[in-house]
């Protein structure tokens, strides 16, 4: 179903039509928030509040409004105001999906090596500038096409695509250029 | 033939998938002979696939996310608030504009208060007060001026014009334009102006009509009939300059001999317009009289004479 047609019926007063919309980006909404906040555990949190902020704009944004980008942009404000809150603590080392990757990974010599690199890979990540570790978690966490990373963003797939490659070139050089004895597992 | 630059601009398009097959074939046969381009292709290849094999794909309880944003949700619809659309919001800006602008025009104010003297009040529209006109000092659209007996109020309008209100006269302040312009309403009683001319203009409505002083200097006067109540007699003197006629009622008679304070030398022309009841209204637009006409005229009754004669009144 369009997201016009469940934005009118929200409109209209049936949540079911907003939970069908907060299903369809919630992936979405997570890695965005994932890409303020460096942390999936609070970025789903961010998440849901900024879908139940984007729910509140709803109506002055109206039918016809673009559903990824004002979830990224509800997502962004919420956590602004998250953030103040939250300042003091200290952010988590290991980010959940990827510590049950180090627990389960143990096991193996190849999968410890691995999980150092996901580690790695994440500092690495959360170094990127915020347009390029944005639209890098939504092109790979939430696995979403350069035209919807481009519709959220409100730019064009040429410009997430220039984005992304200097994402990988960045993470690239963090990664193998700079020790280039260890080489990818 | 492709050039390295054009090639490694497509490579970022080639990379998301967002080539067309023609170009996409194109940068694949000039990877194939370029080392150069070869080697940047493969960088940014390497950087993908490292970023695709590294990056886990997110493991996501979509269920127990929207369960979780149900609870975030509050128990009303989203307010629904009216919006309108965008060309509309910018001609209601542009509109905003303009208000303001014009806003900001009559809070310019018709003038200020130069002079005050005797029992000169002023009424305020919305306060219902009458203050003395030496307390009120700036005038704004609106305000009524009233001179008393041996009072007179000089009001000063931009940088050099000029209404003097006599004694025993009741005007309002109609409107202002920056200074150069002011709409008054001479209810009664005698008001000279003296504008600068080519700059500023004046719009004097009486109850036999309304004038448009352009010249440098001008008296009107109303004098209400104590016998007939509604019947006045307007007496328009000008002393240089241009006035506008555009009264209801036409010009009845022009006599000459009036205005004591002419400059020396000057010829000063007067006009009299007595207004009637409006069973009497004849159209009589005047553009100001020579003095031929004016000498041509006599007293009493209608003059289609002066009518058809009106041209610019003389000047000093």
């Amino acid at each position: 179903m369009d997201d016009s047609i469940l934005i009118a019926a929200t409109l209209d007063g049936e949540r079911s039509a907003f939970l069908t919309l907060a299903g369809r980006y919630g992936a979405l909404a997570v890695a965005a928030a994932y890409s303020f906040t460096r942390d999936v555990e609070t970025a789903e949190d961010v998440a849901a509040v900024g879908l139940s902020a984007a729910y509140s704009r709803l109506g002055a944004e109206g039918q016809k409004c673009n559903f990824p980008a004002l979830v990224v942009k509800s997502v962004r404000l919420v956590y602004r105001g998250w953030g103040r809150r939250k300042r003091s603590r200290k952010r988590p080392k290991v980010v959940s999906w990827m510590k049950s990757l180090d627990e389960s990974g143990a096991a193996t010599a190849r999968q410890e090596r691995l999980a150092n690199w996901s580690r790695r890979l994440r500092e690495a990540v959360n170094r990127l500038p915020t347009k390029q570790r944005l639209a890098a978690n939504l092109r790979f966490m939430a696995a979403m096409s350069y035209r919807d990373i481009a519709r959220a963003l409100q730019t064009k797939p040429e410009a997430v695509s220039a984005l992304l490659v200097d994402a990988s070139a960045s993470l690239r050089r963090r990664l193998i250029d700079l020790e280039p004895r260890e080489r990818m597992p | 033939m492709m050039s390295c630059t054009e090639a490694r601009n497509l490579m970022v398009l080639y990379m998301g998938g967002l080539l067309d097959p023609l170009r996409r074939v194109q940068l694949e046969g000039h990877v194939d002979i370029c080392a150069d381009c070869q080697q940047e292709y493969e960088a940014a290849r390497l950087g993908f696939q490292l970023l695709l094999e590294l990056y886990p794909p997110m493991e996501m309880d979509v269920e127990g996310f929207v369960a979780k944003v149900e609870g975030f949700l509050p128990e009303d619809a989203p307010p629904q608030v009216l919006t309108a659309p965008r060309w509309l919001a910018g001609i209601a800006g542009v509109a905003l504009l303009i208000g303001a602008i014009a806003s900001a025009c009559s809070l310019m104010g018709v003038g200020e208060v130069g002079a005050a003297a005797g029992m000169a009040t002023v009424s305020r529209m919305g306060e219902g007060v009458a203050s003395s006109a030496a307390r009120l000092p700036r005038l704004y659209p609106g305000d009524e001026v009233e001179t008393g007996k041996e009072s007179t109020v000089i009001l000063e309008i931009g940088r050099n014009g000029m209404v003097r209100v006599f004694e025993n006269t009741s005007l309002g302040l109609i409107g202002a334009r920056w200074g150069l312009a002011a709409d008054l309403g001479l209810e009664m009683g005698q008001i000279e102006v003296v504008l600068q001319p080519g700059l500023q203009n004046m719009t004097v409505s009486t109850p036999g009509g309304t004038m448009r002083v352009v010249g440098p200097k001008c008296r009107v006067q109303v004098i209400p009939n104590g016998h007939s109540p509604g019947v006045c007699m307007v007496r328009l003197e000008v002393n240089s300059g241009t006035v506008e006629w555009s009264g209801e009622w036409g010009l009845d008679t022009v006599t000459m001999g009036w205005g004591a304070e002419a400059a020396p030398g000057a010829r000063p022309t007067f006009y009299r317009i007595e207004s009637f009841a409006a069973d009497d209204v004849t159209e009589s637009p005047l553009q100001g009289l020579p003095e031929e006409a004016i000498e041509g005229v006599g007293t009493g009754g209608q003059s289609d004479d002066a009518e058809a004669a009106a041209t610019e009144p003389s000047g000093s």
